[in-house]
Parts: C-alpha cells; structure tokens; sequence
C-alpha cells in the first residue's frame, strides 16, 4: 500500500515537472536560442547549441548602448520608488493621526488615484508636462510614475492604524518635533510596508513600457526596455540577437527576484499588489 | 488619534504628496472632462467649444466600438480562464512534495519578464510562417501552418493566451496563501463525517477562497483595461482594430493623431465603464462573500 503510494507521488512529481517545463517553454526558448546562429535557431528551434556561441551577445553589446540605458533605468526607478515611499509615508502619517474635516477629505482623496488607472489619463498628462516643459526628460518621468503615490499612501494608512500609539504621545508630549518624532520612532515601525511597497513599484516601474515610452525619446534618456524597443525597430531581421538583448534587459529584473523571492511572495498577501 | 492641537504641526507632511498627485493625476482628470468638449488637437492656442459632437462622433466610430469591445471580451475571458486554472494549479502548489518549492517559482517567474518582452516571445511562437515556433511543431503532424496573428479570431485567442501565461502563476500565489489561511479543523470535522475529497473541495475550500477570488479577478480586470505593451509587442493593435484596447485606442487617437478632444472624451467614456465595472464586481463579490459567512 505505502509503494503504491509512492510510486504514485513520484509519478505526479515527474508529470508535473514536465508539465512546468512545457509551462516555462517560452522562456526557454528565449533563452536556448539566444546562444545559436540565426540559421540554426530557424532550423532546429529546440535544439542545443552545438558549441559556446556568444556572438549575438557581442552584436547585441554593440547595437545596444547597455551602460547608459542600464543606468537610466536605475535611476528612474530608484528616484521614483524613493519619491513614492518617502512622500506616501509623510503624507499618510498625519492623515492616519489626526481626525478632522482635513484629514476626512484627503483619504478619500488619494483614493481616486487608486481607482483611475494612469495610463488611461496619459494623454492630459502629456499636455500637463508639455506645459512645465518636462516632456523628454528623466525627472519628468520620475514624476510622472510618482505621483502613483496615492497607493502608498492608502497602503501606509492601513499600517500606521495598526501600530500602537502610545510612543508617538508620549514623545510628543517630551516636546519631541514633528520630523524627529516621524523619522526617529515612525518610519522605522513602517519597515515591513516600506519593504513590500519598495519591491512591487520597483518591478513594475523598471518593466513599464506604456508611459516610458511616451515620456522619453531622445536616444540619450531610453532606458534598458525602451533601448530594446529601439533595436527591434532597427535591426529586428535577425532575432536570435534579439533573443540575447531580451536576455539581456530582462537579467537585472530575474536577479532582483531570485533575491527578493521570499518577500515577493509574502506581499501578495498584505495587498500589495498594483501596477 | 494624537491630540489635535499638534495637527497644524504634521500638516506640512502633506505637502509633497498632494502637489505632486493633484498636478499629474487630479488636474488630468479634470482636463479629460474639459477637452472632452472641445476640438483641442494639443499644439494650437485657438480652442473651439464643440459642445457633445467628441462623444456622439466616438460612438458612431467603428475603431471606438471595437476597440470597446475587446477591452470587454480581453478581461472577461482572462478573470474566466486565468480564474479556472489558478485555483487547481494553487492546489497543486499547496500539496506537499519535493520540487514543490521550485513549481511554485517557476510558475511565478512568467510575471517578472517585462509584458513587452513575453510579447515579442510570443510573437515569435506565433509567428505566420512554418518557421512559427507552434507552426513547426504542428508541422511535424502534417498540419498546415496557421495565421495566428490575422486569421478570425485568433490574434484576440492569441494575445489573450500570452496575457493567461503571464497571470496565471501569480493568480495561484494569491490563492495559495488564503489556502494556507485555512484551519486544518474545518478538515478534519467533515472527514470524521465522512464527506468525500470532492465534497471537502466544494463545501470547505471553494467557499473560503471568496475573499482571494474577490481580489484576484478585480486584479485581472483593472490590469486587463490597462494593457497597452502587449498587443503594442504582439499583434500591433491588428490586423485592423482587431486587437486594439481602450488604453491604446486613447493614446494613438490622443497623440498620434492630435485629436485630444476626441480622444479625451474617450477617456472619459472609459472611466465610466470602469467604475461601472469595478461597482458591479465589488456588489456581487461581497453578496459571495456575505453567503458564505
């Protein structure tokens, strides 16, 4: 009885493999036929490379410009996920703290964020920045993706009602001021949603394409998704070194996965996801 | 709550987030319904009030109406379809089992690719020719190569399978842990009982999912109005409005074809579907969830 059992359980665990491998055959292939000639990719789609190829990656360093677009990408990201944490925590602070006819109307007020998408508004966005001259520019599309910071601050709110309040008072009452008090005691309780908010906006504004795409086009300011875009515009006859720029764009977004995997999984549960 | 006296203190707290979200996202909103009238084009000093003419000329158009309906059709087959699969894929996640650990991340791992890389993949996989990853490989039946990018309805089939591939691991994430929330008690009780595994599905687990369910589908719907890099990557938008959404459809007529007026009373009109669609979801979720308790 208990070898049949197993037998069974070991039979399910190599069906299952396969099937996860059939499931993940896109990314395979991705992957597989990034290290082959051209010709081979078109004749044998599934086969190994038949010796270390990395010649598409060579093509692939020279039509793209890596380095500069690498680091736009960094620097969008990391300034519009700094602008999001550090304002959506100041600003949800009092609103959680405090309750008055102020206060009442703003929560309800960052909730219209949370329920217009931003990229169904791209078109008055566009003419707003044209206005204040940040079309084209990267700080223009760090605002852009920052004023997202309404979800911060409906995510915050739900944290800070949970912690207990009894500090806050009494540093208040010790004449403790107001920035001191929010940075010495406050924020650092917030860590556990600051982690969360911090990974989900990172994956999703380094892998947007809808905004980015409108907001930046001078060669200079492309990031690493918009710099692939570029190349398949140019060059997109021979894909398998398209394959290896994918490869490429997508490498820092698996790294960052694998590092945060456990984290990630945690923040589906808290509500965190949006994007 | 602190006591009030200090609150004209915190106030300036504030500050940062309102300008930013009341310039890019409050005054957008309030622009969308003002140009709405209008024949702006985004460039020209002279605006001329139009009065209703966007909204009339938009519902006689044909890129409008289908653009309409395939943001309908897109969202409504991916809650049903992803819905379906990640509920027994959870399942399956939640068992216990060796590899069980590496499943369930490789599952996961579609969503971390850009949407508009799994797009040109799946260009590729598509592809017309027998040179078509899927084409090669109905090729080796005999099959004759299949036009999945133009032919019928199977750019929509195939823009909708790519986006099913992408959620579905990620969906089973979300039910996966309301499953693990589970009380093991609940179980035990009905086998004592003598219910079935089928039964213990249908009258224990399924029911309990509700709240995951009410989570995930209004995610899959929000995300599905919003695609844009997708069929962008995919399909185009074609062949024709095939596969043209509302996201796109706004974007192209807004500022590629400079008729922001137009294109702002489409939004609008967009909006109002979507509350309309959120409100709806959010009433028969929460009368499942009432019946269950």
């Amino acid at each position: 009885m208990l070898k049949k059992k197993r037998f069974y359980s070991v039979v399910f665990q190599i069906l299952l493999l396969l099937f996860t491998l059939l499931f993940l055959s896109p990314l395979i292939y991705m992957v597989l036929n990034s290290f082959k000639p051209y010709s081979q990719m078109l004749r044998e789609p599934w086969g190994f490379p038949k010796e270390l190829f990395l010649d598409n990656y060579v093509k692939a360093f020279r039509q793209m410009d890596f380095f500069r677009s690498f680091g736009n990408s960094c620097l969008i990201t990391a300034a519009s996920v700094v602008l999001i944490v550090l304002l959506g925590a100041l600003a949800a602070y009092p609103i959680t703290r405090f309750r008055n006819r102020i206060t009442d109307f703003l929560s309800v007020y960052f909730l219209i964020g949370y329920m217009v998408p931003t990229q169904v508004l791209i078109v008055q966005i566009f003419s707003v920045m044209k206005k204040i001259n940040l079309i084209n520019t990267k700080s223009g599309l760090i605002l852009v993706y920052a004023s997202g910071v309404s979800f911060a601050v409906f995510m915050y709110q739900g944290f800070i009602r949970s912690i207990p309040i009894d500090m806050e008072e009494s540093a208040l009452i010790d004449g403790a001021r107001p920035m001191q008090l929010f940075w010495k005691i406050v924020f650092p309780l917030l860590r556990p949603a600051t982690a969360t908010l911090v990974i989900f906006q990172t994956m999703w504004i380094w892998n947007d394409f809808t905004l980015s795409s409108l907001f930046l086009s001078s060669r200079k300011n492309l990031t690493l998704l918009l710099e692939l875009h570029q190349c398949i515009g140019e060059f997109s006859l021979d894909w398998s070194v398209m394959l290896a720029i994918m490869c490429i764009v997508m490498l820092p977004m698996v790294i960052f996965y694998l590092a945060m995997q456990k984290q990630i999984i945690a923040g589906m549960t808290s509500g965190a996801v949006k994007g | 709550m602190l006591n009030p006296k200090f609150f004209r203190k915190f106030a300036p707290f504030i500050t940062g987030a309102f300008i930013l979200y009341t310039i890019l996202l409050i005054v957008p909103i309030l622009l969308s319904f003002a140009y709405s009238f209008t024949n702006w084009d985004g460039y020209s000093p002279s605006v001329e009030m139009v009065g209703v003419k966007n909204y009339i000329k938009i519902f006689h158009s044909e890129s409008m109406l289908s653009a309409l309906k395939n943001s309908f059709v897109f969202c409504f087959f991916n809650a049903v379809i992803i819905t379906l699969l990640a509920i027994p894929l959870s399942l399956v996640f939640n068992a216990g089992f060796k590899s069980r650990n590496f499943v369930r991340s490789a599952f996961f791992f579609a969503s971390v690719p850009s949407v508009l890389i799994i797009g040109y993949i799946f260009q590729l996989f598509f592809g017309p020719t027998e040179n078509g990853v899927i084409n090669s490989i109905i090729g080796r039946f005999g099959l004759k190569p299949v036009r999945w990018l133009s032919r019928g309805v199977l750019p929509m089939f195939s823009v909708i399978f790519a986006n099913v591939w992408r959620l579905t691991g990620w969906h089973a994430c979300i039910y996966l842990a309301r499953l693990q929330g589970i009380a093991e008690e609940y179980y035990e009780a009905a086998r004592i009982d003598g219910a079935s595994r089928r039964n213990l599905f249908r009258y224990i687990t399924f029911p309990l999912l509700a709240p995951a369910m009410t989570i995930s589908t209004m995610l899959i719907v929000i995300d599905g109005l919003k695609i844009y890099a997708l069929p962008y990557s995919l399909t185009g938008g074609g062949p024709g409005y095939k596969t043209t959404f509302m996201t796109q459809l706004i974007i192209k007529t807004g500022i590629g074809e400079k008729m922001v007026g137009r294109s702002s009373a489409m939004a609008v009109v967009f909006f109002a579907v979507i509350m309309v669609v959120s409100l709806i979801q959010l009433y028969f979720s929460r009368k499942r969830e009432d019946d269950v308790c």
